[in-house]
């Protein structure tokens, strides 16, 4: 009590309540009826006293009315009930410096109750619920390779030269790595490992050859191709075989098959090098023939990753072809026509970058982590795959799983629900059709990307995070990349057949063509495009032979000259040139922004500069 | 007759503003002054009185004083201020708004003689 509100007289001074009343001049009954009022009163002492002190002048008012103690306590009514008003009305008339605090505590309190009921009810929402896995993309995938007869599939023909092949090249103390190309400190032992496995590229060229490559997909290493890690001597078949689950996260996929032809390419591309060095020009072109073999049947694979490998495997031919192609006795004319319709024929002429598997994960995904409503829609679910998933893809378990599992309830309504996620799925999908045919000197138009980012971070993935680093590309733009990387292999496919039309007309007119024009149409049905700038590819005839070049990221035409830093002529690596044909302007990293402002320089794709 | 709670809510502050206005006055006398200015209609229970007033006196609208009275005994009075006064003009003028409108429905007046008897 302030001295102030003493003052005031409204206190009683020091006396309690029960003095108060004790001291009052009310009979035992009206007496009663106060102490239990005030006693149920939950107020401070000062407080209960200055209320007893006005009951007991209410009742001696009362009596000194000449009403009777009796009526008294009947219009006062319940006592119990007033306790209750009184302590809610004298709370009110409490300091500010109370008051305040006092109504945080309660606002917050109910708050954390609101948080708490509202949380219960996700939570019930998230745990009733329960996915409905009724597809089988795996084999759904699966289905395409089984349909094609064992004795048509190229795949375990692949194998018989892989197991033939034995342990995989590359002399101790290079690191493992084979030599490549002639001129390397490893070539002899290359050149020689490769005569020694004629017999073996034979059977790979042979693969190549088929039509279908009729390899199935699994979670879990295959028994054939176990089998032929432990005929090659290579280690990893030994061991029980890995449990393979009916119906398993399609994500999970594992592509050996894609691994073990990019293996088979390189040693075929060896070998056209080695066939060019050894004048054998049919072997040259049968290795030609099987390295596209072998990117067809990657280029057909559902997966991004094999479609990129296959169009390596084409540029990885082609370049040999026009280091080849002006060889001097090496190539008849028969020849370099053929080369130039496989090259032009190459995968139908384009290569296209979507293959499905983006919609199969996501579906799958959904399947496995949504409810279904039977309308196409659902909700974030608890799901049986979450116990395992760490532990199907040898992850330890994070940290802050608890925590994660914790917000999923919250994350199943704020995210967003099977429909949406299946109409961003669609969108995508339009989107990356509409970039594919998007010209490459309009790469920055491209926007299928960010949409799929949208996917990965609103989705599963964003609270499962084995499938975020699986579903995360390494690249920050996956798709605008790879559609970079074709258009820059289909230049290169374009130049390699003006290379070799261009040897043609040397051949029959005595000299290189002035302008690539003049190949055209009776050569090439038109000139090759500069994916920079959309217009004619550039070119140029040297005293050492024909250049042909595009004028490059900095869209300046240095004369053929290949791109070179200002400091000390670093060689740019085409990864440079692709980061900026794929990333716009606006989406470069300071550091691509100060590589690529060193670079001064066209990209030469013939002859190759380094 | 005794007047509905959610009634007695909304009248019973406003008449006991109403008693306060020309003088001060203690508990038991505004609870008597009630029963007798409303012929029991507004006889609210008396332990709603006192938690009435202490919001009419959290509220600004009234304030009260312990005073030994004439009979030697100590009273809280209570009586209205400035705020108390805006208040009881304010809701006058609504409570009369209110009872015209009772009226033209037949609420009040003539029509409404069985009513209040």
């Amino acid at each position: 009590m302030s001295v102030r509100s003493m003052s005031r007289g409204t206190t009683p001074g020091r006396r309690s309540a029960a003095e108060i009343i004790a001291g009052s001049g009310l009979p035992p009954a009206l007496r009663r009826l106060v102490e239990r009022a005030v006693g149920a009163c939950r107020l401070w002492r000062g407080e209960r006293a200055e209320v007893a002190r006005e009951l007991c002048a209410h009742f001696e008012d009362g009596l000194a009315a000449g009403v009777g103690e009796a009526e008294l306590a009947e219009a006062f009514g319940d006592p119990g009930r007033a306790a209750v008003l009184i302590t809610r009305a004298r709370r009110r008339l409490r300091p500010w410096w109370w008051r305040v605090p006092a109504r945080a505590v309660r606002v917050s309190a109910a708050a954390v109750l609101l948080v708490v009921a509202l949380y219960l009810v996700l939570a019930a929402r998230y745990f009733a619920g329960g996915p409905t896995v009724s597809r089988n993309i795996l084999a759904e995938f699966n289905q395409r390779p089984r349909a094609v007869p064992q004795s048509d599939r190229a795949w375990p023909v692949y194998l018989r030269a892989l197991a033939e092949f034995g342990p995989l090249p590359g002399a101790p103390g290079d690191g493992g790595v084979p030599a490549r190309e002639p001129g390397e400190a490893g070539w002899p032992a290359m050149a020689s490992w490769l005569r020694d496995h004629a017999g073996a590229l034979a059977m790979a060229r042979a693969a190549a050859a088929v039509p279908a490559l009729g390899a199935e997909y699994g979670v879990a290493l295959g028994e054939d191709y176990r089998a032929m890690l432990r005929a090659a001597g290579r280690g990893g078949g030994d061991g029980p075989a890995e449990p393979t689950p009916d119906n398993p996260l399609v994500v999970g996929v594992l592509l050996p098959h894609v691994t073990e032809l990019r293996r088979v390419v390189e040693w075929l591309i060896a070998d056209m090098r080695l066939a060019a060095a050894d004048g054998d020009a049919g072997r040259f072109l049968a290795d030609h023939a099987a390295v596209l073999g072998v990117g067809e049947h990657l280029v057909h694979e559902p997966f991004l990753v094999a479609r990129l490998a296959g169009l390596g495997a084409a540029e990885a031919a082609g370049r040999v072809v026009r280091a080849s192609a002006t060889a001097p006795q090496f190539l008849a004319d028969a020849d370099l026509r053929a080369l130039a319709h496989r090259t032009a024929g190459f995968a139908g002429g384009r290569v296209r970058m979507g293959g499905g598997f983006e919609r199969a994960v996501t579906e799958d995904l959904l399947q496995r982590f949504y409810s279904d409503d039977g309308r196409g829609s659902g909700h974030l679910v608890m799901s049986p795959a979450l116990d395992g998933i760490y532990a199907d893809f040898g992850l330890p378990r994070p940290r802050m799983l608890p925590l994660l599992h914790a917000i999923r309830p919250v994350r199943s309504v704020l995210g967003p629900s099977r429909a949406e996620l299946l109409r961003q799925l669609d969108r995508f999908e339009e989107r990356l059709a509409a970039d594919e045919d998007t010209p490459p000197w309009r790469h920055a138009d491209r926007s299928c990307d960010p949409l799929y980012a949208q996917i990965i971070s609103a989705g599963v993935a964003d609270l499962v995070p084995p499938l975020r680093s699986l579903l995360e590309p390494p690249l920050r733009s996956p798709f605008a990349s790879a559609l970079a990387a074709r258009d820059l292999a289909e230049t290169r496919a374009a130049v390699t057949g003006a290379v070799l039309a261009a040897e043609l007309y040397r051949r029959k007119h005595g000299a290189w063509p002035a302008t690539l024009g003049a190949l055209v149409p009776e050569s090439m049905p038109s000139a090759p495009t500069d994916p920079f700038t959309g217009g004619p590819l550039l070119y140029r005839v040297t005293a050492s032979g024909p250049v042909f070049y595009s004028v490059g990221p900095d869209l300046v035409d240095d004369g053929g000259t290949p791109p070179t830093t200002e400091a000390g002529r670093r060689r740019v690596p085409d990864l440079a040139l692709l980061a900026a044909f794929a990333t716009p302007a606006q989406d470069r990293s300071p550091e691509l922004r100060a590589s690529l402002n060193e670079v001064r320089g066209d990209w030469v794709i013939t002859p190759s500069p380094w | 007759m005794r007047v509905e709670r959610e009634l007695m809510r909304g009248a019973g502050p406003v008449a006991v503003l109403k008693l306060l206005q020309h003088r001060e006055m203690y508990g038991y006398e505004v609870v008597a002054a009630l029963d007798t200015a409303s012929a029991g209609v507004l006889d609210m229970g008396q332990s709603t009185l006192y938690p009435m007033l202490y919001n009419l006196e959290a509220k600004g609208l009234v304030e009260g004083a312990w005073r030994e009275a004439e009979s030697g005994r100590e009273r809280k009075y209570y009586r209205l201020t400035a705020k108390g006064k805006a208040r009881l003009a304010e809701d006058t003028k609504q409570w009369r708004a209110l009872a015209a409108a009772m009226t033209s429905l037949g609420i009040l007046g003539e029509g409404s003689k069985g009513v209040t008897a």
